[in-house]
């Protein structure tokens, strides 16, 4: 987990107001939706390290979603049900 | 040890007390936090000390009152349906999570307490390690003084019997003896392990860029829509087609919290020529919104009003992007020698108080 030389986690300590959670990833040039908690990304994980993270409002971020108010559901029963 | 509760993540903490009766007779079973030492007792201590919590449910003859301590008023009583409390073993149960505390009677759910609740009156502190305290009290306010020597525990060693986990393990206390232990979450109580506690989001967001098109056909439905999922704020993500679109037009929701336009997606080489890691460029700053990169930060900010300047420059090939709203009004000094990278040395250098990050998690 590398970011501009850095660790992202350390990184995560700076970012003081929000998070996001894009549902949408770059893959071999072209955009591609996923779902959540199917990448390498463990949520759970990097969640439980970020610090105060109750003052940091977290975002779902869904550009392209087939079912807009669907895909906003499943997001956020996901994101809800995260136990980390 | 409920079923239930044997199978939760989360910390449990639970008891089978057969309580004996009697007028001023006080069986307790309480959740004690292990800073008691050094913040005192819960109801002595200040608002803003408040830093310990105490939980306790006392099995009265026919009702069970489950209490927050602290500067809460979070007290609830429940009757049992039939009998009383001293007929038979019942277990009392604790569970909390980083939301929520659950009070649980033969692992029925008996009352809860939210923690927006107890921030409503001090801080949340119930992310930390408790003592578990069984102990008959004898008089005070809750139930007045004994009406009768008979009752004395000094009469009858039996007045409170705390099981261990089950029944058969079950013993008899001491009318001295208080027994501590550390709450075992998912264990009961047989054993010790080292305490977990879980934690969940609570507050969540949605973009509203993400239903634009239901938006851009009904918003307050679909507003209402969000609303009804769950989703605790929204944030009105700028784009050429929907902050023009819906930003007039669309009334603030009243009952969720509106996060209003964006910022920048910044990539990293975005950074680099910026003077993000040299001191005397710092007085630059300015000139960087006449950039190329930057110029739709000076524009949308006429656009948008306050809401601050906005960039649509996105990473690419996974590079992780980040939002930045409102540009850096005042740089702060840099913190020299904590340059990890591009990021880190510019997010060091803004001002938080009027630059809002950003970090976008899930690209990685």
């Amino acid at each position: 987990m590398v970011i501009g030389g850095g660790d992202r986690c350390n990184t995560s300590r700076s970012i003081r107001t929000i998070l996001a959670f894009p549902s949408q990833g770059h893959r071999r040039g072209s955009l591609q939706r996923y779902a959540f908690g199917h990448r390498h990304l463990r949520f759970k994980r990097f969640l439980a390290a970020v610090p105060s993270l109750s003052s940091k409002p977290c975002y779902v971020e869904d550009e392209t979603p087939s079912d807009e108010l669907g895909a906003a559901r499943s997001n956020f029963q996901y994101l809800q049900g995260l136990e980390f | 040890m409920p079923s239930r509760a044997r199978e939760a993540s989360r910390p449990v903490a639970s008891r089978r007390i057969n309580a004996r009766g009697g007028q001023g007779l006080w069986p307790a079973f309480w959740l004690l936090g292990q800073n008691i030492r050094t913040v005192g007792w819960p109801p002595a201590a200040s608002s803003t000390s408040w830093r310990t919590k105490a939980a306790r449910r006392p099995p009265q003859l026919g009702g069970a009152r489950a209490r927050v301590l602290g500067n809460t008023p979070f007290a609830h009583v429940r009757a049992i349906q039939s009998g009383t409390f001293t007929d038979a073993f019942h277990t009392f149960a604790v569970e909390w999570d980083s939301l929520t505390i659950r009070f649980f009677v033969d692992d029925t759910l008996h009352f809860r307490v939210t923690r927006t609740g107890v921030e409503t009156f001090g801080h949340w502190v119930f992310d930390q390690r408790f003592f578990i305290i069984v102990n008959l009290a004898i008089g005070g306010h809750f139930d007045g003084d004994p009406a009768s020597d008979a009752i004395s525990p000094c009469n009858d060693a039996r007045r409170l019997r705390a099981g261990l986990s089950t029944g058969a393990d079950a013993r008899t206390l001491e009318p001295h003896e208080t027994t501590r232990v550390r709450a075992d979450p998912g264990r009961g109580c047989r054993g010790w392990a080292p305490l977990r506690f879980p934690k969940k989001l609570d507050r969540i967001g949605l973009e509203l860029y993400a239903v634009r098109h239901a938006m851009a056909q009904d918003p307050e439905r679909t507003l209402a829509a969000i609303r009804a999922i769950g989703y605790t704020d929204v944030e009105l993500l700028w784009s050429s087609t929907i902050s023009t679109a819906l930003l007039p037009k669309s009334p603030r929701p009243s009952r969720m919290r509106v996060c209003a336009p964006v910022g920048a997606h910044v990539r990293r080489n975005d950074l680099r020529g910026l003077g993000a890691f040299s001191r005397d460029r710092q007085a630059a700053w300015p000139r960087v919104s006449g950039r190329a990169r930057f110029r739709n930060w000076t524009s949308a900010r006429s656009t948008i009003g306050s809401s601050g300047p906005t960039s649509s420059t996105r990473g690419r090939g996974g590079a992780p992007r980040r939002h930045l709203a409102r540009l850096p009004q005042r740089v702060l000094p840099p913190e020299a020698d904590r340059r990890e990278g591009p990021y880190d040395a510019f997010i060091d250098r803004l001002d938080p108080s009027v630059t809002r990050l950003q970090l976008d998690v899930a690209t990685w």
